[in-house]
């Protein structure tokens, strides 16, 4: 069983309540989505556990509507990050309908910093930026994927890449800064 | 050879990997997911709910959407009013959380139940946890539409019609929920 692919394993607990076929799904899919939550949750209000169950409540409700046109996983992180969307909503509409679709120069990725600097200069963007940029760049969802996810056009979702990754090289470059200033 | 922003997104995508690594599923969550799954009724067979299991009260506010009632000392109620429950039932058209925030709901929720209390009408307030454990042979369906009713007041009116307008000014349907007005038999 532990073969099984997603779609198999969701057929059985849609027509048979299967719990085992849930949680084989639950292992599969968890650990990317509890990587994102951990992210883009940043903790306002929202917490990454509580995030990920939350996901996987509402999609178990929504599984016999689920047509297939993405990956299961796309469709568990489209309801993972709209979630973040519902409690961010002002802020993120806010910062969407700043944009527009110039995008400017592309910033070059910053030098190689630790783990926890990355982390905090992400949880320091703003919470639509820190979405497209953990999407696109950690992630690897296109553009169009995005899009869909946010209700965005596919260029508001390259401006706002742009701008987070901007703002990603300003905020590493002055903790860089202040690193090597106490050593 | 790649263009400009592909050879961007590579050198980002590179730096970006420290953020990549991934922990396995935490049993204790997934616990608690399928704890929560059961109790709404998605598996066959009703399990039992371990004892002792509480959803986290985050985790109660984001899947029933349910607001922080505080249980409030009522007055005495309007002795020669008649009682009625209010059933607060949400489903998916409840967007009072998403649309206002928690804080913003409890105060409005509190504030429509004190006016209760002022005029002599509330008997009775209380938020439901979602965590429920349903007994007896009802079907996985019926267990699942209880859940649904995420919280209740106790009012006393002169008759249904007046119960009925009371339940239209309560702010549980500006957000979309559902209020079942129903008569309480009186026994004594």
């Amino acid at each position: 069983m532990d073969d099984d692919s997603d779609r198999e394993l969701v057929d059985r607990i849609i027509t048979g309540g299967d719990e085992q076929a849930f949680r084989l799904l639950y292992r599969r899919h968890t650990p990317r989505l509890q990587r994102l939550a951990r992210v883009i949750a940043s903790g306002r209000g929202l917490e990454a556990d509580d995030l990920v169950q939350d996901t996987w409540i509402r999609a178990v409700a929504r599984l016999s509507t689920f047509e297939w046109r993405s990956s299961l996983l796309t469709w568990l992180t489209g309801i993972l990050v709209n979630r973040t969307r519902e409690v961010h909503r002002r802020e993120m509409l806010a910062e969407f309908s700043e944009l527009t679709e110039a995008i400017g120069p592309w910033p070059a990725a910053p030098d190689p910093v630790d783990r926890i600097e990355l982390e905090q200069a992400i949880q320091a963007l703003p919470p639509g930026a820190r979405t497209v940029l953990v999407l696109h760049d950690v992630e690897g969802y296109t553009h169009e994927e995005i899009a869909l996810m946010l209700d965005l056009s596919a260029g508001t979702s390259k401006s706002q890449l742009c701008r987070a990754r901007r703002a990603a090289v300003r905020l590493l470059t002055s903790e860089s800064r202040t690193t090597n200033a106490r050593t | 050879m790649p263009g400009p922003e592909e050879s961007h997104d590579s050198a980002w995508r590179r730096q970006m990997a420290p953020l990549a690594d991934e922990a396995p599923a935490d049993p204790a969550a997934e616990a608690r997911t399928v704890d929560a799954l059961r109790l709404q009724g998605h598996f066959k067979g009703k399990g039992v709910v371990r004892k002792g299991f509480l959803l986290a009260a985050a985790v109660i506010l984001l899947v029933a959407g349910a607001w922080l009632g505080r249980q409030l000392a009522p007055e005495p109620a309007d002795a020669t009013g008649k009682k009625f429950a209010l059933l607060l039932i949400e489903d998916s058209t409840y967007h009072g959380e998403a649309d206002v925030g928690i804080d913003s709901i409890v105060s409005e929720y509190s504030a429509w139940a004190g006016t209760l209390r002022k005029s002599g009408q509330l008997v009775l307030g209380e938020a439901l946890s979602a965590n429920q454990l349903t007994l007896g042979p009802v079907t996985a369906e019926t267990s699942r539409e209880a859940n649904q009713i995420t919280g209740f007041f106790i009012i006393t009116a002169t008759d249904q019609d007046a119960a009925i307008a009371l339940a239209k000014t309560c702010p549980h349907l500006r957000y979309g929920g559902g209020i079942v007005v129903r008569p309480i038999f009186e026994t004594s």
